[in-house]
């Protein structure tokens, strides 16, 4: 088959290769189906930047794509691509603006019947504890700039330390919520200015906290492992790094253009612009793109409590009846040094993961002791309407894709089409109808994020399942959601 | 000044924005900036701020111009209404952009945010003089 003048080719039903071609210093793979290939990637360029990435010095076996893949700037939403930790490139535009974008998904011991009377209630108690929209702010107490540099450099565990819940929730959250390697004096103060009210702010547009019932449980011996049970209610959260994140890529995105005459790479795409690893405009966007992701985790970690505390409020339970866990939090942009498998010899890496989540397997060090017989969790948002998965990881994950797998749906309409499509309608009272008991900060939000507007996730997370990367676990469903 | 329309993107906020010459250019992208952030709220031109930005090409200066006019409002929680003044100058091969801005503190009970622009982007970025003018498309990262 071609697509905008590229040849891609069958390897199974379920992956395609864009051979070699130019300047390609590896061959492109997308996950994908035939239906998927033919209705969304031929509408878009982001084959053309499939092809792109694997333009970038030092990138390893294959610049590869997720199913859900759609146009990014530079790399596009779904990329994976590996660079040589010795001799490779970082791009900035390989983990994007909103650094350590997320999702976190918390288990009570709670079965619907048990919110189903108070749920309206809930929603609002939880739409007025966590500061939702654009520049949201005042979760907690506005942070001197001293504070901020603390959050970037402790993670959740400035959380923790400060009262929002407790150690075992870092263990549960990928790089137990922090990333050694942060350098919060990489991070300029424009960055931290964006980032002093906004600790513990949910943000706006696609991001949300939802309250969601565990509707199908595809694999229960994964699922008990996770402390998951049909009906059960559970929390689901997906944010980032706010402000600070994206001032972040922005300073380095200049940075590293403007040095990029020193290294003289020759890129088809100005956004894919990247230094050396080991350069110091390399180290330093190591530094603090980490930093960023730690202050990522230190907000999810902060709404997640606040949630915990609404619950327990709202519905009048002690901690032991709530029995409320983090199950586990993953991250879906972000750039990963880690160790694989590259023909036959272990090898250091940069993982860029840009809108791809890692799907470590059973046995893995880097996941919580109390998963290693499973796999890692793998969290997958769906569109508010509809549903989320839950699926796991697995040993061909670690053959073929760096770790990686999907990390959601992507858009199908554009946001002015979707207004377009909600205009005159009553979305709040379809979405009710539905059963999903929605706040949002304004409707506007609501029309652009409706179920319409969104690919179908399952067509997504099938993909992966089929091609053995992810497992599918269970399959969640929302009743309460809070957005921007 | 000169025009900017919404051009449809799936997954943010395109912008095809022209004007009689690159200092209209610029000062239309102000106005489109504002329109994706705030749509119709009104704006008014209640004080002033100086802008000073630099850049090595004027698609440069032009991303530069705008996230400094982002970051202002993302942090100094100031609104553009209109460009009063503006001037480019070219040095060797450096840029800038000299602006006299007008506008307002936000305000909750009369400004409503329609859009966070997390970044202005080089995505798809090219100034061509046209027979509309100097022209571009530009896209926020939402």
């Amino acid at each position: 088959m071609k697509i905008h003048g590229y040849e891609i080719n069958p390897i199974h039903d379920y992956l395609w290769e864009i051979p070699r071609q130019g300047g390609m210093r590896v061959p492109g793979r997308i996950y994908t189906s035939r239906k998927m290939l033919e209705k969304f990637l031929a509408e878009d360029e982001s084959i053309r930047q499939v092809v792109n990435v694997a333009h970038l010095p030092g990138i390893q076996k294959y610049s590869l794509a997720m199913p859900g893949i759609h146009w990014g700037y530079g790399f596009p939403i779904g990329g994976v691509a590996a660079t040589d930790v010795e001799e490779g490139v970082i791009s900035p535009g390989g983990v994007g603006y909103d650094i350590n974008c997320g999702i976190r998904l918390a288990r009570t011991g709670l079965e619907y019947q048990a919110i189903a009377g108070k749920l309206e209630k809930l929603v609002q108690n939880l739409f007025q504890n966590i500061p939702t929209g654009v520049g949201s702010s005042g979760a907690i107490q506005k942070q001197s700039a001293k504070e901020i540099r603390k959050i970037l450099e402790k993670g959740s565990e400035w959380a923790v330390e400060h009262g929002f819940g407790t150690p075992e929730d870092l263990e549960f959250t990928e790089e137990n919520g922090r990333m050694s390697q942060a350098n919060p004096e990489a991070v300029s103060k424009r960055a931290i200015e964006r980032g002093l009210d906004q600790a513990g702010t949910l943000g706006s547009g696609n991001h949300f906290l939802e309250i969601d019932v565990v509707e199908e449980i595809f694999d229960p011996r994964v699922a008990e492992a996770f402390g998951l049970f049909p009906g059960q209610v559970v929390l689901l959260i997906h944010s980032g790094s706010r402000g600070l994140g994206y001032q972040v890529c922005d300073d380095y995105l200049k940075i590293i253009m403007q040095a990029s005459h020193k290294y003289g790479f020759t890129l088809p795409d100005r956004q894919l612009t990247c230094a050396p690893i080991q350069s110091k405009e390399g180290q330093d966007y190591l530094g603090a793109m980490a930093a960023a992701a730690n202050f990522a985790w230190n907000n999810r970690q902060i709404i997640m409590d606040l949630a915990r505390r609404t619950f327990k409020q709202t519905l009048n339970l002690s901690d032991r009846d709530l029995d409320f866990r983090l199950v586990y939090d993953v991250c879906h942009n972000i750039a990963k040094i880690e160790e694989h498998e590259i023909d036959g010899r272990k090898k250091t890496v940069c993982v860029h993961r840009k809108g791809a989540t890692r799907a470590f397997p059973p046995g893995s060090e880097k996941i919580p002791a109390a998963y290693r017989e499973v796999g890692q969790p793998v969290l997958i948002p769906g569109d508010m309407g509809r549903y989320s998965f839950v699926a796991v990881g697995t040993e061909k994950a670690m053959q073929e894709t760096f770790g990686s797998t999907c990390h959601g749906a992507g858009r199908v309409q554009s946001r002015k089409k979707a207004l377009k499509a909600g205009k005159g309608r009553d979305l709040i009272a379809e979405l009710h109808k539905a059963g999903v008991v929605i706040q949002a900060k304004g409707k506007r939000t609501i029309a652009e994020e409706m179920p319409y507007a969104y690919k179908d996730v399952a067509d997504v997370v099938e993909i992966m399942h089929q091609a053995g990367v992810s497992r599918k676990v269970a399959r969640l469903r929302p009743v309460g959601v809070i957005k921007g | 000044m000169g025009e900017y329309r919404l051009l449809d993107h799936t997954a943010d906020v395109a912008l095809r924005v022209c004007g009689e010459n690159l200092e209209d250019l610029f000062a239309t992208a102000v106005a489109g900036w504002r329109y994706v952030t705030l749509e119709e709220s009104p704006v008014d031109d209640l004080g002033e701020k100086n802008f000073q930005v630099r850049g090595a090409s004027p698609e440069e200066l032009l991303v530069n111009f705008l996230s400094e006019i982002n970051f202002t409002f993302h942090v100094g929680k100031w609104v553009p209404a209109r460009v009063l003044e503006i001037q480019l100058q070219q040095e060797g091969a450096l840029w800038e952009v000299t602006a006299r801005v007008g506008g307002e503190y936000f305000r909750p009970d009369k400004h409503e945010i329609f859009t966070e622009i997390k970044a202005v982007t080089f995505h798809q970025l090219n100034i061509e003089k046209t027979a509309e003018g100097y022209c571009t498309n530009l896209v926020f990262d939402t």
